[in-house]
């Protein structure tokens, strides 16, 4: 059986690599029997979903945050008008 | 294309900070984040032609963003901690101690609730925010290159000199960690 210290490394080396048949039913398997575990993936699932949405405009990140300063606005204003 | 403006100053304006909160995230120095920002939105209206009008203005900016970031990455390795002699020992540690002996966990992991309701969440962006500044170096140039630029990893073992287990290992340490600040630092 695996532990859930092996299953919290495949689920995360599954984002990198595809993971052999046998590691897919012992990754299933201890899912089925494992909150901790299925909640594990699930954050994964939502730290990805929060990736994508920094990509796109309704981004509920925009209204916090680091912004750039006028300084740098203005900089990057005089570098694109060179 | 509603919104779309060849103007690189437009963009500047409906886009600057957007992309600027993307770069410093992964880049995490705010110099480097402006040259950044800088150099996407001159590439973007090079390139500008480009552009279909499908899709989003800023996830094309976006897309072109991902490209200077890896160039920052590459340009200011050497210059900063990004090549310290031997992460491997402390990363060891911080992921080890989030289990037990017998593999276990050693603390029950929590119930983050509804994803989109997470989202909406400023806790959860400012811990966000906070998590992956306190990655250590090395770990967060991986992690960012991976998860917010999208190299594969065979191209990021080649950028990096890694094997392909090492960056498995450090991309795994980087995921619990930051999982694990997370719920410590949104859920309160």
């Amino acid at each position: 059986m695996l532990s859930c210290k092996d299953v919290s490394r495949l689920v995360s080396e599954s984002r990198d690599r595809d993971p052999g048949f046998f590691e897919r039913i012992g990754i299933t398997v201890h899912l089925w029997i494992c909150l901790n575990c299925r909640r594990f993936m699930e954050h994964m699932k939502l730290l990805e979903k929060a990736f994508l949405q920094l990509e796109t405009d309704d981004c509920h990140c925009s209204a916090h945050g680091p912004k750039l300063s006028d300084d740098a606005r203005e900089r990057i204003r005089q570098k694109l008008r060179g | 294309m509603p919104g779309m403006h060849s103007n690189p100053e437009t963009w500047l304006d409906t886009h600057g900070d957007a992309l600027y909160r993307y770069a410093l995230l992964q880049l995490r120095d705010p110099h480097w984040a402006e040259e950044a920002v800088q150099e996407t939105l001159v590439s973007a209206f090079e390139a500008r032609h480009g552009f279909s009008g499908k899709g989003s203005e800023r996830t094309w900016l976006i897309g072109i963003l991902k490209h200077k970031v890896v160039d920052l990455f590459r340009l200011h390795a050497r210059e900063s901690q990004l090549e310290d002699n031997d992460p491997e020992a402390e990363d060891e540690d911080s992921v080890d101690a989030l289990f037990q002996p017998d593999g276990h966990w050693a603390n029950p992991l929590r119930d983050w609730g509804n994803p989109d309701k997470m989202l909406e969440n400023k806790r959860f962006w400012t811990a966000l925010e906070k998590c992956l500044n306190a990655m250590p170096p090395k770990l967060a140039r991986i992690f960012a290159l991976r998860e917010m630029s999208g190299m594969e990893s065979e191209e990021i073992c080649k950028e990096l000199s890694v094997t392909t287990t090492n960056l498995w290992t450090m991309l795994h340490r980087s995921r619990t960690s930051l999982r694990h600040c997370l719920e410590k630092n949104w859920l309160g």
